[in-house]
């Protein structure tokens, strides 16, 4: 049928309740067009909307990994992790990382930070929530976000 | 019999002294591109480790899958669970070595060409790995650049049809680091 006949038939021809339904279904359509479309485009992952699935010490994560990785990475790898740990070093460059203590002499467990937005110092301890992808020297987390202490209540 | 001791001691410390010291990096800077009809898609990852062994040219590179960072959430959650199946084999993997480390001196500022050989382990497949790549000597650090491209269907990963026109065969991969001298 030509659009333009549609349009016709539509003023015509329906009944209120047969308008009701085409416009019911013509606006389900609509919305699962721009539903799909919207997650298409949607930007990175923010972990401030989700909630961690794990809360754990930045030391026994890292224990966990180096020693049996495989284990490891069955229970903790892709899971978003709150970890509580005291910060080594932070580097500002991009992305913003933040490094927290382990009771290994060379590795840490490295966070790669969404902003740069408060970040404490060296030295002091934090809470941050953020997304676990493994174990090469370091444990690595991305996607990472601040918990400020004062939300938590221990 | 105390002089020997002593003179073997010493010895044993001269060759200590003589061991060069190993390059590395934990952040090392991997970006990758499709460029396919429909569309382009890139994705970094800023944590990957290297080590450089200066005296016999060795080189290894690991990468975490799920430290790839895309634009787009959907993009990132089909390249780990449908392509790379990610959960199943969380790294990339690079052992090889720098043909021509007698042309290269990481104590002498300059820039160096590398010609590189190895092999590549992505997606539980392992292929082998010849390019060049460029080594630019600083006063405090060692800058590692290099360019290659690899085939999709060499590392087992499965395009499904309908998408075939949004992803190419061809990946071209970026690989940079800042290595520095690892104090053990």
């Amino acid at each position: 049928m030509e659009w333009w006949a549609v349009g016709v038939m539509f003023d015509l021809e329906m009944n209120r309740m047969k308008r009701f339904i085409v416009i019911a279904a013509l606006t389900l359509v609509a919305l699962g067009a721009y539903m799909a479309w919207k997650g298409y485009t949607e930007g990175p992952r923010d972990l401030t909307r989700e909630s961690a699935e794990l809360r754990m010490d930045a030391r026994e994560l890292y224990e966990r990994f180096s020693s049996d990785e495989s284990a490891a990475n069955a229970e903790y790898l892709d899971k978003v992790i709150e970890l509580r740990g005291e910060i080594l070093a932070v580097d500002t460059a991009h992305p913003p990382t933040i490094q927290l203590a382990t009771d290994d002499m060379l590795g840490v467990v490295s966070c790669e930070m969404a902003e740069l937005e408060g970040i404490p110092e060296e030295g002091k301890t934090v809470i941050i929530k953020g997304q676990c992808t493994g174990y090469l020297t370091d444990v690595v987390m991305v996607k990472c976000v601040m918990i400020t202490t004062n939300d938590r209540k221990q | 019999m105390k002089t020997k001791n002593l003179i073997i001691i010493l010895c044993i410390l001269c060759v200590q002294g003589l061991q060069a010291q190993k390059y590395f990096t934990k952040e090392g800077r991997i970006v990758f591109h499709s460029d396919a009809p429909m569309e382009k898609i890139e994705a970094e990852n800023n944590k990957a480790t290297s080590v450089i062994d200066p005296e016999t040219g060795a080189m290894q590179w690991s990468a975490l899958i799920k430290a790839f960072h895309f634009e787009k959430a959907l993009m990132e959650e089909h390249f780990n669970e449908n392509y790379m199946e990610s959960s199943k084999y969380p790294k990339a993997l690079f052992k090889g070595r720098i043909a021509n480390m007698k042309d290269i001196d990481f104590e002498q500022a300059g820039e160096y060409e590398a010609q590189i050989e190895g092999t590549l382990e992505i997606h539980g497949e392992t292929n082998d790995v010849r390019t060049t790549g460029t080594f630019t000597v600083g006063e405090s650090s060692v800058q590692g650049d290099c360019t290659f491209t690899i085939l999709v269907a060499d590392y087992g990963i499965e395009i499904p049809a309908v998408v075939a026109d949004n992803i190419a065969k061809e990946v071209e991969i970026i690989v940079q680091a800042d290595y520095q001298i690892l104090d053990r």
